[in-house]
């Protein structure tokens, strides 16, 4: 359709092409400012160049500060506003929370690094990538000396990337085996499985009541496999690592996960395609309906069983590993860090928000309601003074418990293609097969 | 404008030598006027008029695109921290991944047989809902629900709705006699494209059916009456008069849906949240997953944006191509 003349629209024909070009060439220049800062600099630089906008605007302190936390149940927002109000009042900063699910944090809190905003306090997961990039400040300066030496030491050391800390651990969970005591009985099972054997024996039986009854129920789905994976690779006498090299095909890793899809598919006594079945919505639901014999599960699962299905009978059993292994647990830390602030001197508006929080009446409070093991020695005081037999079963186990090589700056992206693969090593993939394509992504990493 | 054309007054004339009137003025008895050359203002006026729309392209579009192709060339590390460029690394990386043809043929799959499925579909129901009946009101009000409810909730329900063991597609289909016992719809290899093929043509149907429904409604009566006497039954009808005037809105809605559904991120998301690998991701996803779940590789990511980008544009122009939506083409 022509609907000008030629002139014309060859005249806006070039003006837009101009105007085209021009905002690609300012888009362009516009992100070229951030990598040629950073571009030769190498990490240290990075840090000293981050520090001296600090120290000169010493008198540029914070007066707003941006939290950004993870939403672990629906307490969790009310908590956290609950903080904030007493926060602002009493402190006189304003703070600008924000609760995000797990499965949109990562994101997010990338997309606020690329852009140049980054939180002033983050509760993650990880914190190495970010130590490495020189993005954290370190705990002691904005921790007073009383709260760091509060910490349960191994907690503490967790915290550590090359020697200082950067992150505090916020809440810990340990895993034990959940069973049903109502269809062990059923299946005339009398106790609770201590040997691999045992377990696939025991599970084949509950399998066999029929009415979709299934054995162990196995969450291997992309959100939080990673739990499973630990608990079996371990107990197996296998590691992510072996002497600071990663071992994540090693063999007795590749023997568990075999043992998991002879588990799946011979005896087939987990629920319907466990490679593709999540916790918290699927696996969980499933043992608090009734339907599971025995799953894994942290003290979180008490709390949504009391709410879900009071009369579910239960009952708690270290994990079971094969014949002459001993048991393992796996410990999972949750930390709070501090990013410096390139604007302004935050370390005094995040020491007044932490101190607060780290409180033991207001942080033991908000640890038991969520279902979690605390990670101060004040806290865990606290709470066992009123713990139940199942919340000390917990307790008991985590000073022993293994943890994952968080600060391994590699795990993030270990940990992804954990996430995103291990399923289909019950789903028709060769174990093997599964783990050396881990393996290689772990070594590429550590490689470059 | 006439400058090209100079015709000065003869001599002998009331003013001669000066550029001779145009009709107009010459009929109208005017005095010549000298003519002006087009002012800038008047060059520069289209573009004032057009200023805003093109400050929001640009501003929405352009610098958005230019940004992403911008990230394609830029090494970024896990937290997010831009580190330098990367020349075509990303690229190259990106087009190494194993996963990748198979994505790209699930994208090209879902997106054709759901077009194509959409379309049929809402041929029909355009055909039926522009007949008169009692009740087409509420009908075509009714048809409109699941296009103005977000496609995530209804992609959420969905998933719940196949669920294995809550799921009430199954006891459905068991209670009709279809299956003999549960299906896991979403687990199932060779299920999931199916339920996902159904699920996007829902979503889609509504609009669809409302593009063809405004063809046929614009169809002149005289046409129908016309082959009403030549004898035409409803086949010939359809095949002769319906179907050639329908064919731009076809083409309109095939283009579309094709982009929407190429681009859908939330039905693929979340039906195949709980499936590990990448055997059922389309373009999007991987793209997500490549971004914020698996590698934590945003260079990566923008480049496998790139490439959906330019995939997307050859797709477009190679149908408006075949179909040769040209004006004077048609019928």
């Amino acid at each position: 359709m022509r609907l000008m003349g030629i002139e014309r629209s060859a005249v806006l024909g070039r003006t837009l092409a101009l105007l085209s070009a021009s905002a690609l060439v300012l888009g362009a220049c516009g992100s070229a400012a951030t990598p040629s800062s950073t571009a030769s600099a190498g990490a240290p630089t990075q840090a000293a160049s981050n520090e001296s906008p600090a120290a000169s605007a010493a008198s540029n302190a914070c007066t707003q500060i941006s939290v950004v936390v993870a939403n672990y149940s629906n307490l969790t927002a009310p908590f956290w506003q609950g903080l904030v109000k007493t926060v602002q009042a009493k402190a006189g900063i304003t703070v600008n929370l924000q609760v995000v699910d797990w499965s949109d944090i990562h994101q997010k809190v990338t997309t606020m690094v690329q852009v140049g905003t980054p939180p002033d306090i983050l509760n993650y997961d990880t914190f190495a990538n970010f130590a490495k990039d020189g993005l954290l400040m370190t705990t002691d300066q904005y921790l007073g000396a009383q709260t760091v030496q509060d910490f349960v030491p191994s907690f503490e050391q967790s915290g550590h990337y090359q020697d200082k800390a950067y992150a505090m651990p916020l809440v810990a969970s340990d895993w034990l085996l959940y069973y049903n005591q109502d269809l062990f009985s059923q299946a005339s099972i009398a106790a609770p499985p201590t040997t691999w054997d045992e377990l696939m024996a025991d599970a084949q039986k509950i399998s066999a009541l029929g009415g979709q009854k299934a054995g162990f129920g196995l969450a291997f789905g992309p959100v939080e496999p990673q739990v499973d994976f630990s608990m079996f690779a371990w107990a197996n006498g296998g590691d992510y690592q072996t002497n600071g090299k990663w071992t994540l095909n090693s063999d007795q890793n590749i023997q568990a996960m075999q043992y998991l899809n002879d588990l799946a598919n011979k005896s087939k006594s987990t629920e319907v395609n466990p490679g593709k079945t999540n916790r918290v919505e699927g696996v969980w639901p499933l043992f608090t309906k009734g339907i599971l014999g025995m799953t894994l599960g942290n003290a979180a699962l008490i709390s949504r069983i009391k709410k879900d299905n009071p009369s579910l009978k239960y009952g708690l059993a270290p994990f079971p590993a094969p014949a002459g292994k001993p048991s393992v647990s796996l410990g999972i830390a949750d930390y709070m860090m501090a990013f410096k602030n390139a604007k302004c001197d935050n370390t005094d508006a995040v020491k007044k928000f932490l101190t607060a929080f780290w409180d033991t009446n207001t942080y033991a409070g908000w640890v038991k309601s969520e279902g979690f093991l605390p990670t101060t020695t004040s806290a865990t005081q606290a709470m066992t003074a009123t713990a139940s037999d199942t919340d000390k079963a917990f307790l008991n186990v985590l000073p022993s418990a293994k943890f994952a090589p968080i600060t391994d700056p590699c795990y993030d992206k270990v940990l992804g293609a954990i996430k995103t693969n291990i399923g289909l090593t019950v789903s028709g993939s060769d174990p093997k097969t599964v783990l050396d394509g881990i393996q290689s992504t772990a070594t590429t990493c550590a490689g470059s | 404008m006439d400058a090209g054309v100079s015709r000065t007054n003869p001599p002998g004339s009331p003013h001669p030598g000066l550029p001779a009137p145009g009709p107009v003025e010459a009929r109208a008895g005017v005095a010549a006027q000298p003519p002006r050359r087009p002012g800038l203002l008047r060059r520069v006026q289209p573009l004032v008029w057009l200023g805003p729309s093109l400050l929001l392209i640009i501003g929405v579009v352009v610098y958005p695109a230019a940004t992403i192709i911008a990230t394609s060339l830029q090494r970024i590390s896990v937290s997010g921290l831009t580190t330098g460029w990367a020349g075509i690394q990303n690229y190259a990386r990106l087009l190494a991944q194993p996963a990748l043809l198979t994505v790209l043929a699930n994208t090209l799959v879902w997106v054709a047989v759901s077009v194509a499925i959409t379309t049929v579909l809402a041929l029909a129901i355009a055909v039926l809902l522009n007949e008169h009946f009692p009740g087409r009101k509420l009908v075509r009000t009714a048809l409109l629900l699941p296009w103005a409810a977000s496609v995530t909730i209804t992609t959420i329900g969905f998933k719940w709705i196949f669920n294995y063991y809550y799921g009430i597609f199954n006891p459905l289909l068991q209670g009709l006699g279809i299956i003999s016992g549960p299906v896991d719809w979403l687990g199932n290899d060779s299920t999931f494209m199916a339920a996902l093929v159904g699920v996007t043509v829902f979503v889609s149907v509504a609009f669809t059916t409302y593009v063809l429904l405004a063809g046929l409604q614009s169809l002149p009566a005289e046409l129908r009456e016309a082959a009403a006497i030549d004898g035409a039954n409803w086949r010939s009808y359809f095949r002769y008069i319906s179907l050639p005037w329908l064919r731009p809105y076809l083409v309109i809605e095939s283009v579309l849906n094709g982009i929407w559904i190429f681009n859908s991120f939330p039905i693929v998301w979340v039906l195949n949240s709980t499936n590990p690998g990448y055997t059922h991701d389309t373009a999007i996803t991987y793209m997500y997953k490549l971004a914020f779940v698996t590698d934590n590789d945003i260079g990566m990511a923008a480049a496998m944006s790139v490439l959906n980008i330019l995939v997307l544009l050859v797709l477009v122009l190679a149908y408006m191509r075949t179909v040769d939506v040209d004006d004077g083409a048609a019928a």
